[in-house]
């Protein structure tokens, strides 16, 4: 009887081990998934970054050409800025020297776009000089 | 007899399992604790660039908005595609500002100086920043006509020195500005 019940204890330590085994993996797992997590919130945040610059670049294009060519510059398409590009459409709004800007800017990979950010602008210009200007809304398209 | 069994100790096969599993979990663990330390290495550098290119972004943007126009020349400093000289609006006692904006000399590391004339027609340096990130490549590109005269657009490339890890290539950022001024200033 004694013998028996030894025999049958003799599994334990084993299950034991392998549970704790599988409570320090999941542990270690768990850690190592959210580096991971952080390291992929950095590459989004350097993605957004350079998608950003690109929208503010078709922003400014637009603001250097407004103040030369007025509302005869009615904007551009996909202009290529480093690994991106960017399309900016200037619309006069009416008033004497006032223009709303809406740029798209795009990072872009061997497969199409990684990302796209939208900024819509208000300028307001008279004697080529910048008398007003302000980012309306920034968007994802 | 049970007794005597275990006072022998384990058995051979055993203690072979034992080292095979524990053989297996070191290689595992090793992997994938040098896997994240490079990860958060190369994650830390990323940051760093980022926070380094915000600053810039916003100082540079800044000082074109409110420039008066793109200087050609001051003291040895001649505008160019590794360096940009911009006139700002003078304080209250001063005559003449400007911004210089390059790599630093020797090194990586961008600086942006603050130039005054107080009133004796010489512009003396009043302030330095130096950026806390190095990068390979810094180059200014004016718009049109790569020159001083008639440009309005100026655009920073940074290009932040290739990280360790050869899957992920260096990131390039191009930072645009423009005057919110037709024409350029005279040089001194």
């Amino acid at each position: 009887m004694k013998h028996a019940s030894r025999r049958n204890d003799e599994g334990v330590a084993l299950l034991l081990a392998v549970g704790y085994v599988f409570l320090v993996g999941l542990l270690v797992a768990g850690f190592i998934g959210a580096v991971h997590g952080s390291i992929k919130g950095v590459t989004s945040a350097e993605i957004e970054q350079q998608c950003m610059a690109l929208a503010e670049a078709g922003i400014e294009k637009a603001v250097a050409e407004v103040l030369v060519n007025g509302a005869a510059y009615g904007g551009e398409e996909d202009t290529p800025l480093g690994k991106g590009a960017f399309s900016a459409k200037v619309t006069p709004t009416g008033e004497n020297g006032v223009y709303r800007i809406a740029s798209v800017g795009k990072l872009l990979s061997l497969n199409g776009p990684i990302a796209e950010r939208r900024i819509e602008a208000a300028l307001e210009v008279s004697d080529g000089i910048v008398r007003s200007f302000h980012w309306i809304r920034v968007t994802k398209p | 007899m049970i007794v005597r069994r275990r006072n022998h100790g384990y058995s051979l096969i055993e203690m072979l399992g034992f080292t095979a599993m524990l053989a297996v979990l070191l290689n595992l663990g090793v992997g994938a604790f040098l896997s994240t330390s490079r990860a958060v290495a190369v994650g830390q550098v990323a940051t760093d660039n980022l926070d380094a290119i915000n600053a810039i972004r916003r100082d540079f943007v800044n000082d074109v908005r409110i420039a008066r126009g793109i200087l050609p020349r001051v003291g040895d400093y001649t505008t160019g595609q590794d360096t940009l000289v911009i006139e700002v609006p003078p304080r209250e006692g001063e005559r003449r500002r400007a911004v210089l904006w390059r790599r630093l000399a020797g090194e990586s590391f961008v600086a942006r100086r603050v130039l005054v004339d107080a009133g004796d027609g010489e512009l003396v340096e009043e302030h330095l920043m130096l950026y806390s990130r190095p990068f390979d490549t810094v180059r200014f590109t004016l718009t049109p006509g790569d020159t001083p005269d008639g440009a309005r657009l100026i655009t920073l490339t940074l290009v932040a020195p290739e990280p360790k890890r050869g899957d992920r290539p260096a990131a390039e950022h191009r930072i645009c500005a423009a005057l919110r001024v037709c024409g350029t200033e005279a040089a001194p």
